[in-house]
């Protein structure tokens, strides 16, 4: 029994660092075109976007319809910061981790504490986008309205000798990394795995053997929450324009969504399988144009329908039963 | 003293009463059947006790501490269980990680006690060869065994069952009868528990609580009980001819 377990684990070890390994190396092959590096970027802050959802959906099943809202505000919050020269970039992105993770605990104390299942809680995170969008279209002055404002290129320290989309790709990598690290960490060494897996299965048995559900549902959401306002201030600062467009939830919920059932609730390789997935799918499908938001719903619809477990469970049933 | 003592609870849904001014008072170390038709209030009664249901009026004191609208997983850790009339287990996790779940999160086990302490209960229960088995493939007799281990591995000092016994042939519940009276002695147990099999109540249980339309109606040795006007009443209506 604990045999197995030891090889379990240590399967996940390598498979944890061969993934790592492979992604510090990746962009090396693509130095010279910009390009690819720059998709590959994305798809890194797609992946963060869906751990946090996968953390917050997946894991405590608090359905946040409201992720790229949050990045979102993280991204204006930094990028308004800047652009008034009112406080450095560190202070900035802490600023907008901070703030996004406050307002992620406040939504989870009100879904925790009202007892909101999982459908009301959507609609009431729907209800977050739907303001954020308004709000971020109406205050033109503030924020631009529709079209935005442009943020300047920050300084990375280190990472500015690289070539400018390398040195996102890094910041974005390291902060992935770090945080697959430490939920794979957390699930597999420590007694909140159980807790998770006890939680996703049944929650009234997990009150009932003494694991307090809603403590963990509200941590859970102050942490992917401060993730989204971090990652969505650094996305901004890639992207070096901060449009409510790249933050709608067309652009950023939906696609995350995709990624997390396709990839895999509740697991921890689910999201990085998934973002490669639908990114290579997105640059195959460019010639479709506005078709692939069709195309999108449609995939979501089938998942859905058919493959609501996604490729980890799979691959964990038919083929290797330690994969995670 | 008794270990539980619950004072004219009371509990509303929507202004329909499930139960009134109900007192319950159990000793430590007792058996406590509580019986009753029905919509009686048993259940709703259990859910006030652990904590799932806030009482509307009463109070309910644990060995002499307030224990009233706390959360189930704090009533958890002070060391009442509870397993449910239809059992729900983790689906997904094997029998011994469900029951080790159980030992865990109670926080009542030092950490090298854990896996054997799980192992005596699963033993004791009478579900150890399946412990490698998934809660989702198990029948329901055996999902009732895996609840009953579960909560039995928090190391409760009060254990609350909800109809162990519906759907056991006689054989079981002989068997079952046994399971409880050795689980009482080994882990020095007080048992509240709920039940519709009478045969099992006369011989298992030391003290009987009638519960009718959300009111205690009767309280006593089993062998009394069985002969009070109001609760044969309750179970099969009124008496139309009366015995001379």
């Amino acid at each position: 029994m604990t045999a197995q377990i030891r090889i379990t684990r240590r399967n996940q070890l390598i498979a944890f660092i061969t993934l790592c390994t492979v992604y510090i190396f990746l962009p090396l092959l693509f130095i010279n075109t910009p390009y690819v590096v720059f998709i590959m970027t994305q798809m890194l802050f797609f992946t963060i976007f869906a751990y946090s959802f996968n953390f917050l959906f997946g894991f405590t099943r608090q359905l946040f319809l409201c992720i790229g809202a949050f990045a979102g505000i993280g991204a204006y919050i930094t990028g308004i910061l800047l652009r008034e020269s009112i406080v450095g970039v560190v202070e900035s992105v802490i600023l907008s981790t901070l703030t996004v993770g406050f307002i992620g605990w406040f939504v989870s104390y009100l879904s925790v504490r009202r007892r909101l299942v999982v459908i009301f809680t959507g609609i009431f995170t729907l209800a977050i986008t739907l303001a954020f969008n308004n709000l971020v279209i109406g205050l033109v002055d503030i924020t631009g309205g529709e079209t935005g404002f442009r943020v300047r290129l920050v300084s990375l320290g280190l990472l500015d000798s690289l070539p400018l989309y390398v040195r996102f790709y890094y910041l974005a990598a390291a902060t992935l990394l770090t945080t697959a690290f430490i939920s794979f960490y957390l699930l597999s060494y420590t007694k909140i795995g159980y807790a998770f897996r006890c939680i996703i299965d049944d929650e009234v048995s997990s009150g009932l053997i003494g694991i307090d559900v809603a403590k963990i549902k509200m941590i859970t959401a102050v942490l992917a929450s401060g993730l989204l306002g971090y990652a969505g201030a650094l996305y901004g600062l890639f992207s070096q324009l901060i449009t409510p467009s790249y933050y709608g939830f067309l652009s950023l919920d939906i696609p995350v969504q995709l990624i997390v059932i396709l990839g895999g609730r509740a697991t921890l390789l689910g999201p990085f399988i998934g973002s490669a997935i639908i990114s290579i799918l997105n640059e195959a499908l460019k010639f479709l144009g506005p078709l692939t938001q069709v195309l999108y719903g449609l995939i979501l619809v089938l998942l859905l329908a058919f493959f609501r477990n996604g490729i980890v469970d799979f691959v964990k049933r038919r083929i290797v039963p330690w994969f995670f | 003293m008794n270990i539980i003592e619950c004072t004219g609870i009371s509990v509303f849904f929507g202004g329909l009463p499930a139960l009134r001014k109900v007192n319950l008072g159990v000793e430590k170390g007792e058996i406590r059947a509580i019986i009753g038709p029905n919509g009686a209030g048993k259940t709703t009664l259990f859910n006030v006790i652990n904590g799932v249901v806030k009482p509307s009026e009463g109070k309910i004191l644990f060995e002499g501490r307030n224990i009233t609208g706390k959360p189930p997983h704090v009533i958890c850790r002070m060391g009442i269980s509870r397993t449910l009339q239809i059992p729900r287990v983790f689906k997904d996790l094997t029998v011994v990680d469900n029951v080790m779940a159980g030992a865990l999160f109670s926080g009542r086990l030092k950490g090298d006690m854990l896996e054997k302490y799980v192992n005596d209960v699963l033993e004791m229960v009478g579900i150890a060869d399946k412990a490698t088995v998934k809660g989702g493939q198990l029948n329901i007799q055996e999902r009732k065994k895996v609840e009953l281990a579960r909560a039995l591995a928090s190391k409760p000092c009060l254990l609350l069952v909800d109809e162990y016994m519906s759907g056991l042939n006689p054989m079981e519940i002989e068997d079952a009868i046994d399971l409880f009276k050795r689980i009482r002695k080994e882990y020095n147990l007080t048992i509240i528990w709920v039940e519709h099999v009478i045969s099992a109540v006369s011989s298992l249980a030391d003290q009987v609580t009638v519960l009718n339309q959300g009111e205690k109606i009767a309280e006593g040795k089993p062998e009394e009980i069985v002969v009070d006007d109001k609760v044969v009443e309750a179970y099969l209506g009124e008496r139309v001819v009366k015995h001379t």
